[in-house]
């Protein structure tokens, strides 16, 4: 094949210790609940992207239109918003448990001390309103080194 | 180029989505194993048509191309996007939202849209849209649209990616002044006036006419389309003037194929001179050029070819 005739022949100098590298981690923010309202993921989003993160915007979506995004976009966490209801964001919780298993979850936005505990029991953690955005950041900083290549 | 890196391409090759994503990644954090991913893609490239939308931040990029999908799915079995938006220059981080205006056909399984960090790239892409460009091809995914971030007046590396470039504007947008200065308004090939139930909107293609009227170095005169993306008005429309652009411009595969091994080569070669200039930089000799005394214009063009011989003798013992 071509690509075995080009090692061959060493067609592939470059140096690899050259500097052109640079690990950018990507999280996916998603909105799930009824509710339409922008400003908490904004400000959460806002403040991942000021501690360097790529934060993806998706908007509303099912939990199908959540797991397309992570695998495409190739993300490093998830963030979910969530408004009220969790049964959509238990959906995308499910589909990626069961397609990106190494990729963690967190939520946030209004949710129950009963949903919040149902999610604890899935893995995922929970930054209810009131969540300082240093430790919304410090869990994306320690949920991401989880993730294998 | 190591054993992972082979193993995710003959899986991506065969159609496996998270592996092409992982390529992606892979291509976006390491410019280095991008040229040798795009190498080897080289006999499989050529496949595909490229479409650039680009144009001011807020214009409604995103929407229009939110727009277009359902209408070039019936040319085109499937559809790639690429939507760069800007990575800030202090925290490296990037808010990259073009998705969220892309949502209605986020489900279908013919759409792959990857949203990118400019990077620090300066010409409206990011430095791996291209080689995304390269894998998308290589993948068979014949139509791939390019979403640039909001640009200014000059910021057009699209022109030179894109088979069509799609500049989008909106009413009220500039003066006589501003259509006829460099840059935007000669770089499209196809010019939309989005937004196009806002007042202003005559006035704008009027100066926009008679601006693309007198481009010395074009064939046809650039089209102007009115749109309104999010009640898709002019969308069929637009579709058909971008469909017959390509058709009249890039029929040829072929050259379009030999246009993107040029430009590949070219690119290999510049990032290669680009990387030994870096490592050139750290040695004493380019360390000294503050310390040299310069008396007279020859010192100054010996010193230059010093330099250039240096870095030849670095290139050619890469």
């Amino acid at each position: 094949m071509f690509l075995e005739k080009l090692l061959a022949i060493g067609m592939f100098p470059y140096n690899s210790e050259a500097s052109n590298t640079m690990e950018q981690k990507r999280i996916l923010m998603a909105k799930t609940g009824l509710d339409g309202h922008w400003r908490g993921p904004t400000i959460v989003a806002r403040a991942l992207r000021d501690a360097g993160y790529e934060v993806i915007m998706i908007g509303m979506a099912t939990g199908e239109e959540i797991l397309r995004a992570c695998v495409d976009e190739d993300v490093d966490l998830v963030g979910l918003n969530i408004g009220g209801h969790i049964n959509v964001a238990l959906r995308a919780i499910e589909a990626i448990k069961k397609e990106r298993q190494s990729v963690p979850i967190f939520a946030g936005g209004t949710i129950t001390p009963a949903s919040a505990r149902e999610l604890n029991a899935l893995g995922v953690e929970v930054y209810p309103p009131g969540s300082s955005l240093t430790d919304i950041v410090e869990a994306a900083d320690r949920l991401t080194q989880r993730k294998q290549a | 180029m190591n054993q992972d890196i082979s193993d995710l391409l003959q899986r991506a090759l065969k159609d496996d989505r998270a592996a092409l994503a992982r390529l992606l990644s892979i291509m976006e954090n390491n410019s280095v194993l991008a040229a040798e991913i795009e190498l080897s893609l080289l006999p499989s490239m050529g496949k595909s048509f490229v479409v650039g939308i680009t144009g001011p931040p807020g214009a409604g990029k995103s929407s229009l191309i939110n727009a277009l999908i359902p209408i070039a799915a019936k040319d085109f079995d499937r559809t790639a996007v690429i939507a760069v938006d800007p990575s800030s220059t202090f925290s490296q981080g990037a808010l990259l939202g073009d998705r969220v205006r892309m949502n209605s056909y986020n489900h279908s399984e013919k759409l792959f849209v990857r949203s990118m960090g400019s990077r620090g790239n300066l010409g409206g892409l990011a430095r791996s849209t291209v080689s995304a460009v390269s894998l998308f091809d290589s993948c068979n995914w014949p139509l791939i649209i390019i979403e640039t971030l909001g640009i200014g007046q000059i910021e057009l590396e699209i022109a030179e990616v894109a088979d069509i470039t799609v500049v989008v504007l909106n009413p009220g947008w500039g003066d006589t002044f501003q259509a006829n200065k460099a840059g935007i308004t000669e770089s499209g090939d196809i010019y939309v006036i989005n937004k196009s139930d806002r007042p202003g909107v005559h006035k704008t293609r009027i100066e926009l006419e008679e601006s693309l009227a007198l481009i010395p170095h074009r064939s046809r005169v650039p089209q102007i389309v009115e749109t309104i993306a999010n009640t898709d008005t002019g969308i069929v429309g637009l579709w058909h003037t971008i469909a017959e652009s390509l058709d009249s411009k890039n029929t040829d595969l072929k050259q379009i194929r030999e246009l993107r091994q040029q430009q590949l080569f070219h690119r290999l070669v510049s990032f290669k001179i680009e990387q030994a200039l870096g490592v050139a930089t750290k040695s004493s000799l380019w360390k000294n050029i503050v310390s040299q005394n310069i008396e007279n214009p020859e010192d100054a063009r010996d010193l230059l070819d010093n330099l250039l011989l240096d870095i030849s003798t670095r290139l050619r013992n890469y």
